[in-house]
């Protein structure tokens, strides 16, 4: 009887704890998921996560609506996509990657791999300058000096 | 007061047209009064514009309401110090502080440089007064900050009345951080025109050594320094006043600071490589003039309200003046850098891809990448739209992902590139240089990862900081061991020394440290984690090793704002450590009471806590309290301080060295030969 008595207040702790554990688990899932939706109260522009000005209409219904969609077992693309499709496009806090708007993404890198070659390229045509120049030994032999010459004048920095 | 105000407008803007009209024409038909009659009209706009915006204040001072604009920005209760900030706080006070700034600059460039650089300056002044002209149009016509207070009777016919109050400040202007930080954001972006006058003017004149890139070095340093203060102090306001527990949103007024300030960045290094080797020409011509045309187009996206923000707090239709500005100042300047091509030839050539020079073009495209990087982010949506018909979107999480990389690779080039020879690096100089600072950043790395340290970017961010340090720290041994050992100085007067006597170099080395802080302050973002509960006297909330208790709730009145104010008990451990006072203010002014959140802070060097009365419970029994755990947050700030001074320091003229007299540097020769070393 005894026996039966812990077993049961072992089972009620372990649901308990159980139940706070899930809990902690959904309020860490509303607040990663809602960090790819903007508030669409139209005035703060803030992230679903962040809005906090008084009196939001927006928001509060936001989260709630987002933490029922995880409590219903929904995978994170659909709540994102059915979010998408009701409040529109500008509710996403970050374009899709997808059509148009993945431009977004890469344009950025294109930029920069584009001036990278450009940089290397302006270095190489300076280089292949500098190394057309015939050399013969003699030349050389000075150049070696002006070299040496050239280190003490020209500043570290 | 109005009609001085209005009239010293007028005037301003028939001096400053004449200030153009009588420098090009003076330098055309060689008359040396009427190039210094423009001159004295440049002054004379920096009179009028003074007079001007010191009769705002005063209206802002009495409360006089029949001004449509001080009623639109202050009320009779608001303090005196936040009535002298409402001058910025709305459309048109701040483009006519904008315009003052500008014509404060202008003054004292002219009484610096007129002598000095005489062939050039009436360009200079030109340049400077077209800026001006278009910013005195702008007060006179467009957004006039003098216009009266009227009434719209039934027949839309208006009449001029004075209302009883104001409708006060905008709340979230009313912090202490707010009548500072436009000022100093403004004196960055306006500084920038004094380097691209001179751009301009060197173009027109064929001047094209480094004659006006030494010559405005230090301007534009301090309009950078300006603008880094005043980003910083801009999230720094954002950080206290928002209540959203961070000090960076990617919003596109913030964006627009940045912009400006990171091609400015690249300028400030790219230079260094036109003085010392003659080359860059064309491509600092790039930097300075893309510099200011982006220091407008902050101005036009803070103002013109062409993206949504929520720091737009002013918004006009003012934006096609903008526009049409910047096109008339980028076409015009681009034209002249095309015309001017033959005479912007590189003086020297790049040996090596691996050397100081070619750093400096990865670091400048670094720089720019990120600058793209954001403004594409920043117009995007708007860009989106046009292409697809549909809105969207850009929000934080595309800042982050695009930029922190970006970040990052360019806190490696901070360390990298100083380090590199001129000209090309040796082998054997980057294994000397680099081997053991990156070894002990990599050991560090590992530390760090098994300490728990695993977040990607976060770990990365310390382990480059940790890399940049230690090259930084390399540099300042080297330099005063040699000068240590060649002057009999003791180590830390060689350290103090050293950067007096370069103090462009070893400034720029404690302005890198100042970034080395603030990326640790960043990484440390990525571990902030929050809570939230409602809380009655006596609850307490714990976040971490803290605790907070909530000891009273109460109500706040004053003639300004009234507020529901928390008074709590911060326990670090179980041991208390401070209290915080986190409060939801009501601002009385205006028709529509405005709410905002004064949060409550304590701050370590280990992390913040950061408490938000988030509002009132149904019964009203009880608080609804937010906290955030931001781990290194005060090092952001700290470099910040940091930086500035590395800034002021770079700022300073060299100091000559002056070497003690030891018996062993006897002849003249050989003290040349150690301070050589030195």
């Amino acid at each position: 009887m005894q026996r039966r008595g812990i077993v049961s207040k072992l089972l009620l702790f372990l649901l308990i704890a159980a139940t706070s554990v899930s809990l902690a688990a959904d309020r860490q899932h509303v607040k990663e998921l809602g960090q790819k939706f903007i508030c669409v109260c139209g005035t703060c522009n803030q992230m679903l996560t962040t809005c906090n000005h008084f009196g939001c209409p927006s928001s509060g219904p936001m989260l709630a609506e987002l933490a029922a969609q995880i409590d219903e077992g929904n995978s994170d693309e659909s709540i994102v996509a059915r979010f998408a499709e009701k409040y529109g496009l500008t509710v996403l806090s970050a374009p899709p990657a997808a059509g148009f708007n993945l431009t977004a993404w890469i344009m950025p890198f294109i930029a920069l791999v584009l001036g990278a070659l450009l940089v290397v390229y302006f270095v190489r045509q300076f280089r292949a300058r500098w190394a057309s120049v015939p050399v013969d030994v003699d030349v050389t032999k000075y150049q070696q000096k002006v070299e040496e010459e050239l280190k003490k004048f020209i500043p570290e920095d | 007061m109005a009609q001085i105000g209005q009239f010293a407008l007028a005037l301003a803007w028939v001096v400053t047209a004449y200030s153009i009209v009588a420098s090009l024409l003076g330098i055309h038909l060689k008359h040396d009064k009427l190039v210094a009659s423009g001159r004295n009209a440049a002054l004379g706009t920096f009179v009028c514009i003074t007079t001007a915006i010191a009769c705002l204040g005063y209206l802002f001072a009495v409360s006089d309401f029949s001004i449509k604009y001080i009623a639109a920005h202050s009320n009779r209760d608001l303090p005196i110090y936040f009535k002298v900030s409402s001058i910025w706080g709305g459309q048109e006070g701040s483009l006519l502080f904008w315009g003052w700034l500008l014509t404060l600059y202008s003054a004292l460039v002219i009484v610096q440089n007129w002598r000095k650089h005489s062939a050039m300056m009436p360009y200079v002044v030109a340049v400077l007064m077209a800026t001006s002209f278009f910013f005195t149009s702008m007060h006179l016509f467009i957004v006039n900050p003098f216009n009266q207070t009227v009434f719209l009777q039934s027949n839309a016919s208006p009449l001029p009345f004075v209302p009883s109050d104001g409708n006060g400040l905008n709340p979230l202007l009313q912090d202490a951080y707010m009548v500072i930080h436009p000022p100093m954001l403004y004196l960055g972006f306006v500084g920038f025109a004094v380097p691209f006058a001179f751009a301009i003017a060197a173009m027109i004149t064929k001047q094209l050594g480094d004659t006006w890139i030494r010559t405005t070095r230090r301007w534009t340093m301090v309009a950078w320094m300006f603008l880094s203060i005043g980003i910083m102090l801009g999230g720094k306001w954002a950080y206290h006043e928002l209540g959203w527990g961070g000090f960076w949103a990617w919003d596109p007024v913030e964006n627009a600071s940045m912009m400006p300030w990171l091609i400015g960045t690249a300028f400030l290094h790219s230079v260094m490589v036109q003085e010392k080797k003659g080359m860059l020409k064309v491509w600092n011509m790039v930097l300075i003039i893309l510099t200011f045309i982006m220091s407008i187009f902050g101005t036009l996206l803070t103002r013109s309200g062409m993206v949504q923000s929520v720091h737009a707090f002013a918004q006009s239709p003012v934006g096609g003046y903008f526009r049409a500005f910047i096109i008339v100042a980028l076409s015009g300047a681009l034209y002249l850098l095309f015309d001017r091509l033959p005479y912007l030839k590189s003086e020297n050539q790049m040996e090596s891809i691996v050397s100081r020079e070619s750093s400096f073009m990865f670091n400048n495209l670094i720089l720019l990448a990120a600058c793209f990087a954001v403004f594409w982010g920043t117009m995007f949506p708007i860009i989106s739209e046009a292409a697809t018909g549909s809105k969207i979107t850009v929000g934080p999480p595309f800042f982050n992902k695009v930029n922190v990389p970006i970040a990052i690779f360019l806190m490696f080039l901070t360390g990298v590139g100083p380090l590199l020879a001129w000209r090309r690096a040796s082998t054997n100089s980057l294994k000397r240089n680099f081997l053991s600072p990156a070894v002990i950043a990599l050991a560090s790395g590992v530390a760090l990862y098994f300490r728990g340290v695993q977040h990607f970017y976060a770990w990365l961010s310390i382990v480059m900081s940790i890399f940049v340090t230690l090259t930084i720290i390399r540099e300042f041994y080297k330099g005063a061991a040699a000068r240590s050992s060649g002057t009999g100085e003791t180590f830390l007067e060689a350290v103090v020394n050293l950067t007096l006597r370069n103090t462009r170099r070893y400034g720029g080395y404690i302005v890198h440290f100042g970034f080395v802080l603030l990326f640790i302050g960043w990484a440390g973002q990525a571990f902030t984690t929050d809570a939230e509960g409602e809380m009655g006297i006596g609850d307490t909330l714990s976040i971490r090793e803290y605790t907070l208790r909530v000891d009273k709730l109460g109500i706040e009145d004053t003639p300004n704002y009234a507020s529901d104010k928390a008074t709590m008990s911060l326990f670090e451990y179980g041991k208390k450590v401070a209290n915080l006072y986190p409060e939801k203010r009501l601002y009385k002014a205006g028709q529509e009471k405005q709410p905002t959140t004064e949060v409550s802070i304590y701050s370590s060097a280990k992390n913040d806590v950061y408490v938000v009365f988030q509002g009132g419970t149904g019964d009203g029994k009880k608080a609804i309290i937010q906290v955030f755990y931001n781990p290194l947050t005060m090092w952001v700030w700290i470099g910040g301080i940091v930086l500035v001074a590395g800034t002021l320091i770079a700022l300073l003229p060299n100091k000559k060295t002056i070497l003690r007299r030891r018996p062993e540097i006897e002849s003249k020769e050989e003290r040349k030969e150690v301070e050589k070393t030195v």
